[in-house]
């Protein structure tokens, strides 16, 4: 019976995997996360005067999700990064999508609760990054 | 099938079901090295209790510690947005944007505390891996 634990208890943990903690991917998150915080402090103005920084923080966050999407044992990571990107959802992507939908700049109060959600949400992509071994 | 036939195959299952026994009873012969799995076991039970208690012993109340926060954070953030919306501080649109990233940073961070637990039975495996190599050297290499 013991035996048999411990043959389950092994088979069972053999199963888990996740990806080794990678520092590329913590650099990754952490400088597309410094890049929206600015990006979004300046979206009181309308979107056509920040059209390049939009462009190209769209593409880092895109680099960043392919990246953690060529890893192996990765999946988690890969969805925390398809949600920011992801232009239907209200993170990073549907920020920038709203942006320039709209043609125009965002009250302080609305660019204050948009800055919690994103950058709280690079947080927990940092954390899950920091917490593999 | 005749009847040695049939006598030979019952005596092959008796044979077969008397080694099985014999076994699973107390010990395990490969390439020539007898390993006493029970004795085995038994020299690993408490430090496998230990690997237990260190690595679950505080997971579960650090889980609910950390959701407990972030619930409360969002309830928060929500009171705040409202209390915004009423002000004429956020349109009803700009509001139920907010509301509905904040499901999206739930869901991330729901991700993370999966992940986590992920690490964790990994940092289990790990150490139980090592533990039983090093148990098993133990007998093998006295």
């Amino acid at each position: 019976m013991r035996r048999h634990f411990v043959y389950v208890f092994l088979l069972l943990a053999s199963c888990v995997s996740i990806a080794p903690q990678d520092p590329v991917a913590i650099k990754h998150a952490t400088d597309v996360r410094v890049e929206a915080e600015m990006l979004i402090d300046r979206a009181i103005d309308p979107p056509e005067k920040h059209a390049q920084a939009i462009v190209f923080l769209r593409l880092r966050a895109k680099q960043a999700h392919e990246y953690a999407k060529a890893k192996n044992d990765n999946a988690l990571s890969t969805k925390q990064w398809a949600i920011m990107i992801d232009e239907r959802r209200n993170l990073l992507g549907g920020f920038l999508a709203l942006w320039e939908s709209k043609k125009q700049g965002f009250s302080p109060a609305f660019l204050s609760g948009v800055k919690k959600n994103i950058l709280g949400g690079f947080d927990e992509i940092i954390k899950l990054e920091k917490a593999k071994l | 099938m005749t009847l040695d036939e049939k006598a030979c195959r019952d005596l092959k299952a008796l044979a077969d079901a008397v080694e099985r026994t014999e076994w699973e009873r107390s010990s395990e012969v490969h390439m020539g090295v007898s390993i006493d799995i029970e004795g085995l076991i038994d020299s690993m039970k408490a430090q496998l209790r230990e690997i237990a208690r260190r690595e679950l012993g505080g997971y579960v109340s650090r889980l609910l510690g950390d959701v407990k926060v972030f619930i409360a954070e969002a309830i928060g953030d929500v009171r705040v947005w409202a209390g915004q919306m009423v002000g004429g501080q956020l349109s009803q649109a700009e509001f139920s944007f907010l509301v509905g990233g904040l499901t999206y940073r739930m869901a991330l961070h729901a991700i993370t505390q999966a992940g986590t637990a992920l690490v964790t039975l990994q940092r289990i495996r790990n150490a139980v891996i090592d533990l039983l190599i090093s148990s098993v050297l133990k007998i093998l290499v006295p």
